[in-house]
């Protein structure tokens, strides 16, 4: 399946940060998909059309951002998928996950949409 | 040498020379001259013309006349004046020395003692000389003196050998040694001195400052964690705050757009959890430093916990908290932190309560409060047990209304302060039960 180009997908645990930037990717014309940890987000990945772009947080239950990442890039369907990290963490704390930009929150959101907007 | 021309002195007799308080022993040489006998080495003291004393080795041999009869006797003196000097400073500094400074045979048997050895070890000079030196090792060191042997036979120094050797009342001592060789006249090895510095202050201050970097170390460990932990947890909330109000704006602007009055009382709420979380950080760096002190007042403990719980179920009225309260607990205590105590355990209750039911109760017994609050939520499991008192640790990851992970720390610092305790008993899946105990009077 193509990408989807108005389709951003959101990985975050925490359910205001979640519902807050969906609400505003969605203000800026993108369809997004929200999910609250990173097995959510593969069970999605595996049944639906890809998304442009992926926007994740690093700490999260059940499967966090590491496990997410490294699970995406055993599966050639979907290491294409560009990734931007969004952490409370220091930036080196996403060193290893080939992010294409790492954010650290309290994130700059035109920052974020500029990327995301280069990339869809 | 003793100022005297030839002319002066030929003729006169040697008493001149002499000075009064050595006569009698100069007549014993002679006496030994006398019966044909060579005086050698006699060390003894001089007179110059001008008055001053002179040491003196003297070698003395009988002259002998054609019939073979001790006719007179010559004498070779030599000034020893200097060596004597060199002599007494060196026992001089012996003496003085702060350093025990001992000398012994090849064989390990004291020949001199000093001052110092005696206060060190505890044995006198006339205890040690002649005995051996194996007297002030430790049976389990007695190697170390055959080493040390070893070493000196063949003419080595052991330098600055740090040990152990033992008091005469048993003390163990650490001592820092340097024994050299005593090279006889021949050139050969004859004995050893040995020079022993007490350094147990300096290894017990050694020891200490080990101690002291240490702490130091988890100490800056422990604070660059609290650093690292109180940017993250500070950072979640202003991330939602930075959202909330990039929407505000953003809706705000839409032509006959208007603010959401349910995004300005989540920004209210995200600053309420940000002004906790910097409460509980500042409690934390109290604690830590020592510096957490009580107000203690006399209340009555149940209405605090109606009114702790009270504020809950505004909050989160789908949620039955139950209460099994005794009339009135009077105690001494600080209010406010029993009131966090209370709002802890309550919070955390409905953060993994699963939306069950939460009951507590509150008693007295022993001249104690009992405090109890149960849930019936997702439990912690035995190993998360172990550790949830620990700063920073939460059982469970962070879930959406996640808490701060210094909150059972904090709680469990307070109850402590007041002298009290609190438990947890839990199994997951079927919920927890935290237990506190607070000593109701001072």
């Amino acid at each position: 399946m193509a990408p989807a180009n108005d389709s951003v997908m959101v990985v975050e645990d925490d359910a205001e940060s979640r519902a807050h930037l969906t609400q505003l990717l969605q203000l800026e014309g993108f369809k997004v998909v929200a999910c609250s940890n990173g097995a959510e987000a593969l069970d999605y990945l595996t049944h639906s059309a890809p998304p442009c772009v992926i926007i994740m947080d690093i700490r999260m239950p059940v499967m966090d951002g590491a496990e997410f990442r490294a699970a995406m890039l055993r599966d050639a369907r979907l290491t294409q998928i560009p990734v931007v990290v969004i952490t409370a963490f220091e930036p080196p704390a996403a060193a290893k996950l080939s992010a294409l930009r790492v954010f650290r929150k309290p994130i700059d959101f035109d920052s974020l949409l500029g990327v995301i907007k280069k990339t869809c | 040498m003793f100022g005297y021309k030839a002319a002066e002195a030929i003729g006169h007799s040697t008493n001149l020379i002499i000075p009064p308080e050595h006569r009698a022993s100069e007549n014993v040489v002679l006496d030994r001259i006398q019966s044909g006998e060579k005086v050698d080495h006699f060390e003894t003291v001089r007179q110059t013309k001008d008055g001053r004393r002179l040491n003196i080795s003297l070698t003395v041999s009988p002259i002998r006349n054609a019939a073979g009869e001790v006719a007179g006797a010559s004498e070779i003196a030599r000034d020893i004046s200097d060596r004597k000097r060199l002599e007494s400073l060196l026992t001089a500094i012996v003496t003085s020395s702060s350093d025990a400074i001992v000398s012994k045979t090849l064989e390990g048997i004291v020949t001199s003692w000093n001052p110092s050895a005696e206060r060190m070890f505890g044995y006198a000079a006339a205890e040690m000389i002649g005995k051996s030196i194996r007297l002030i090792i430790p049976p389990e060191r007695q190697a170390e003196e055959d080493y040390v042997l070893s070493k000196i036979r063949s003419g080595e120094t052991v330098d600055h050998f740090e040990t152990i050797r033992q008091s005469k009342d048993g003390r163990r001592l650490n001592i820092s040694l340097t024994v050299s060789p005593i090279v006889g006249p021949d050139g050969v090895v004859i004995g050893a001195s040995k020079i022993a510095r007490d350094i147990t202050e300096k290894k017990q201050l050694e020891r200490e400052q080990e101690v002291v970097r240490e702490q130091l170390a988890e100490a800056l460990a422990g604070r660059d964690e609290f650093i690292a932990i109180a940017a993250h947890e500070l950072r979640n909330p202003l991330n939602v705050l930075t959202l909330l109000w990039r929407l505000i704006d953003r809706t705000s602007r839409v032509p006959g757009g208007t603010v959401d009055p349910t995004l300005i009382e989540k920004s209210r709420a995200q600053l309420a959890r940000l002004s906790l979380l910097v409460d509980r950080l500042l409690d934390v760096t109290r604690i830590r430093a020592g510096t957490f002190d009580l107000y203690r007042e006399n209340f009555e403990l149940c209405g605090l916990i109606r009114e702790v719980t009270g504020r809950f179920s505004i909050e989160n009225p789908a949620i039955s908290i139950s209460l099994e309260l005794e009339p009135q607990i009077e105690g001494t205590w600080d209010r406010l932190r029993v009131d966090q105590v209370i709002t802890n355990l309550v919070s955390n209750a409905i953060r993994y309560g699963m939306q069950r039911p939460i009951q507590i109760s509150a008693s007295t017994g022993a001249g104690q409060a009992v405090v109890i609050v149960k849930d019936h939520g997702i439990g912690i499991s035995a190993e998360n047990l172990q550790r949830i008192f620990e700063r920073f640790e939460r059982a469970e990851p962070r879930s959406s209304n996640h808490g701060l992970g210094m909150g059972l720390w904090i709680t469990k610092q307070i109850v402590e302060a007041h002298r009290g305790t609190v438990q947890v008993q839990s199994a997951p899946g079927k919920g927890s039960t935290f237990t506190v105990l607070l000593p109701v009077g001072e």
